[in-house]
């Protein structure tokens, strides 16, 4: 396409983005330029603080703006319970559920020896360090229903048997190879309260 | 199904193709080289968005053009689906009644032909994978459990054989769980599909040489698909597959055979012999297709008759003449038998119908 450097530069950038096509691409960028500047220049520090100021969480692997995500420095939460899941983003799907209150614990991937993922690169030793300092009765494992989901879930189930009381599965329910960042919220209801022990 | 409308443009060597059919079985003649496979080849490509001839796209272009197309109204149970396909060296894009077809399995799934190809007889013949996937084919189409079964098989095994190679086999026992999770419910259907078709071959191979003889399918699985003993013979097998760097026994490894009675297995078919008792199971199988989902697969029979004795030639058109089904036929030489039978002619010249 035949448009000024700049306008071109943004519009690569854009549909880097994951879902983000070309044309898609295209009509940001040009309602980006069309708009005013201080909107323009509010996106573009919003977006570059987001690396400097978003950390994880020492204790879980949340997104924090401190030492801390919200859920960890929350009192009400109930700290009994761990839910392990993939990603950071998996916790705000389960949020918006309501339909758990315990704490989280981000493994940050998934084992997948094609991606060169072993159980060594993600946060397993962490998990393991959790069950033993902290009181932790239950743990539930809700990793992604695709075979790398299913396999970290059964590694888990293995290496952590008898260092906490029990070790459930979201229940089947949730399709094959779906994620749980598209999973709606009453079939994710039913996940955790059908949940069995391995 | 019926393909109910045909239209291929700049595929193979048609460049303008339209053509209405009806069920029934369809007689497609003409001289060597005039273009009789590449129209069931389109047929076949409208219901599987795939060749079996090549898998290369661009082969399929017809010389000189850039893209092709195919156009189609496929009848199923009782609903017409206008189907249309383009095809170009980058991939092919579908569209089903007007709508874009993002997810082309979602596609594959809805609709099923049976094929007789004389390289397909070979491979089927020479290969043990071939057979597999023929029979995953088949059941993957009646049965969604075993479709995703093997999906999930296919990616287990895949991150099996790459974590083999590697230091940290920490999580083997969890991929093996899997492993034979999905590899026990393979091999139960595989087993009952064998069951079924046996119940079936003797009578419909019988039928076709018209003397009473005795045909059998027998799976021969590399596991038990009994979990709690595949379990331990995976445990076992740890040291020799770190060793050998892939997975050794599993679904991946089963073989399907023919036998004839007194043990005589298909190695030992004449050519004729393979070329039946490979009829008799598309044959068994169309039966099985029928009765289990009530759907009735396109019947693609190249080349039919070459190398049939006459009396084969004739039971086998009586008996597709005892079919439902919407049945291609190409052949050089149209037996005898098929001049008194009412069949449409579709007569092929340099690609084109005249
Ligand atoms: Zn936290």
């Amino acid at each position: 396409m035949n448009v000024p450097a700049p306008l071109e530069r943004l519009i690569t950038e854009l549909s880097r983005l994951p879902g983000v096509g070309q044309k898609t691409a295209q009509r940001l960028a040009f309602a980006i330029l069309r708009g005013d500047a201080p909107r323009a220049k509010s996106l573009a520090s919003a977006i570059g603080e987001i690396k400097d100021r978003i950390r994880f969480c020492k204790r879980c692997f949340g997104y924090a703006e401190g030492e801390h995500c919200p859920v960890c420095a929350d009192p009400r939460r109930d700290p009994s319970v761990i839910c392990v899941v993939e990603q950071p983003n998996d916790i705000y799907v389960i949020e918006r559920s309501a339909v758990f209150h315990g704490l989280y614990h981000v493994l940050l991937g998934v084992i997948s020896p094609l991606d060169g993922i072993g159980p060594d690169q993600l946060k397993i030793a962490e998990l393991t360090a959790r069950l033993e300092s902290e009181k932790v009765t239950e743990l539930i494992l809700a990793t992604n229903p695709s075979m790398q989901g299913e396999a970290t879930a059964l590694h888990l189930s293995k290496v952590l048997e008898g260092k906490v009381e029990s070790i459930t599965r979201l229940a089947r329910g949730l399709p094959v190879g779906a994620n749980l960042e598209f999973t709606d919220d009453v079939t994710l209801n039913q996940a955790f309260t059908g949940r069995q022990r391995f | 199904m019926v393909i109910k409308e045909f239209s291929a443009i700049k595929f193979r060597n048609y460049q303008e193709l339209f053509l209405p059919l009806s069920a029934g079985i369809y007689l497609i003649t003409g001289d060597n080289g005039q273009g009789k496979t590449n129209l069931v080849e389109g047929f076949y490509f409208l219901c599987h968005l795939a060749s079996f001839r090549t898998s290369r796209l661009e082969q399929l272009i017809a010389f000189g053009a850039s893209q092709s197309f195919l156009q189609g109204v496929v009848n199923k149970n009782d609903t017409d689906w206008k189907a249309r396909i383009e095809i170009s060296r980058r991939g092919r894009r579908v569209w089903l009644d007007e709508e874009p077809v993002p997810k082309l399995s979602s596609y594959i799934s809805r609709f099923h032909s049976l094929l007789f190809n004389p390289d397909n007889l070979y491979n089927y013949r020479n290969f043990p994978g071939e057979r597999r996937s023929f029979y995953d084919r088949v059941l993957s189409f009646i049965d969604s459990d075993y479709l995703e079964a093997l999906r999930s098989f296919k990616t287990i095994n895949n991150q099996k054989n790459k974590l083999l190679k590697k230091e940290d086999l920490s999580s083997l026992p969890a991929w093996n769980r899997l492993f034979v999770e999905k590899g026990c419910v393979i091999i139960k259907k595989r087993r009952e599909i064998t069951a079924d078709l046996n119940n079936r071959l003797p009578r419909i191979l019988s039928n076709l040489t018209g003397k009473a003889q005795q045909l059998a399918l027998e799976y021969h699985p590399s596991l038990t698909g009994d979990l709690e003993t595949d379990s331990r013979t995976l445990e076992n097998l740890i040291e020799r597959e770190r060793q050998a760097g892939h997975a050794l026994q599993g679904p991946h490894r089963d073989e399907f055979l023919m036998t004839m009675p007194a043990g005589r297995g298909e190695a030992f078919f004449s050519q004729g012999e393979s070329r039946v008792t490979l009829l008799a199971v598309l044959l068994a199988l169309n039966e099985v297709l029928t009765e289990r989902m009530g759907y009735r697969p396109a019947v693609i029979l190249d080349d039919l008759y070459s190398e049939l004795d006459s009396t084969v030639q004739e039971n086998l058109t009586r008996h597709l003449h005892g079919l439902a089904n919407q049945i291609f036929i190409t052949t050089t030489h149209p037996p005898p038998v098929l001049k008194h039978q009412a069949v449409e002619i579709l007569q092929i010249q340099d690609g084109r119908i005249v």
